[in-house]
């Protein structure tokens, strides 16, 4: 029998949470993207609503993926996707300035709203101001609620990539409901 | 935001014309599409109007991307009818922003005249 799970991509504003979806989805893509108003962003439009797409990942499993708007202002809609999803994709950018403050944020929001089994995934890895992935993992140990992430380095444009990043998300899950 | 104070005040001097011709109006928030507040009034002043103007971007563009698997093209206006009133959400351009207005209004109005006083204010805004 077919299994679906659902999986929540999120992140910080520009981390590439719909390209990824974009990237990975087998089935068209439903956007809910308009034009940026922001100006401390210069991307040329942003994710509003949510993003939806699905992926089988072998002939048992199909996965939905939802990914959320970044920026706080849209924390509602965090919470509505995030019921009844079995794991969560945290993408973050190794340059962004406020790595750190954003990581922490995210983790903290999607670990309390019932996400157990979390993957952080870094984009934007090979920038000038990327912060090694290793720096990120202690930065987690040291400061998140939960400790011992799967930190996976990633590009959104990368179908291989990124689902890498699934496919242990999966296997995650898999060991979690095997306790 | 690219919001220039000349549709802040072109939302201003509307929105207080459509006060004073609907008086069952109660909250009348505009933003943009993405989610930046750009003028709001609340009768009450009791309301999170920062979420609304989220929200309000949210619900048009989902509201859109189900017209577009319909092959529909993007919504004029949503209406949602509840006891205590109605509640009115309006995607419009005005000087090439795209904005949203939502708006609540209790059961003061006829909802022949709220409509109607509604779509001629969205047709102004449209105008400049």
């Amino acid at each position: 029998m077919l299994e679906k799970y659902k999986i929540i991509i999120t992140g910080e504003m520009g981390a590439g949470k719909t390209t990824a979806i974009t990237t990975l989805s087998d089935t068209p893509l439903v956007s809910t993207e308009v034009k940026n108003n922001d100006i401390e962003n210069t991307k040329q439009s942003t994710t509003v609503g949510m993003d939806y797409g699905s992926i089988q990942i072998n002939p048992h499993i199909r996965l939905l993926l939802f990914g959320t708007p970044g920026q706080k202002r849209f924390s509602f809609m965090w919470d509505i996707l995030c019921r009844g999803s079995l794991g969560t994709i945290i993408l973050v950018k190794a340059d962004s300035p406020s790595l750190y403050d954003t990581l922490k944020y995210f983790i903290d929001f999607f670990y309390k709203h019932g996400s157990s089994n979390i993957i952080v995934g870094v984009s934007h890895c090979f920038e000038q101001n990327a912060v090694p992935v290793h720096i990120i993992q202690n930065y987690i140990q040291q400061n998140c609620i939960v400790k011992n992430l799967p930190v996976i380095p990633c590009d959104p444009r990368n179908k291989e990539s990124m689902l890498l990043v699934l496919k242990s998300l999966v296997a995650l899950i898999s060991a979690d409901s095997e306790v | 935001m690219k919001v220039t104070q000349e549709i802040f005040d072109i939302c201003k001097t509307e929105v207080e014309d459509l006060l004073n011709k609907l008086e069952s109006s109660e909250v009348i928030n505009i933003a943009t599409s993405d989610g930046f507040e750009i003028f709001t009034y609340d009768r009450e002043n009791k309301n999170n109007n920062q979420n609304f103007s989220a929200m309000s971007g949210s619900i048009i563009a989902l509201i859109n991307s189900l017209l577009h698997d319909f092959s529909f093209p993007s919504s004029n206006l949503l209406e949602i009818n509840v006891e205590q009133g109605h509640i009115i959400l309006a995607p419009v351009t005005v000087m090439g922003i795209d904005i949203i207005v939502l708006a609540k209004f209790n059961h003061v109005s006829s909802k022949g005249e709220i409509l109607y006083y509604f779509k001629e204010f969205i047709e102004k805004m449209k105008s400049y």
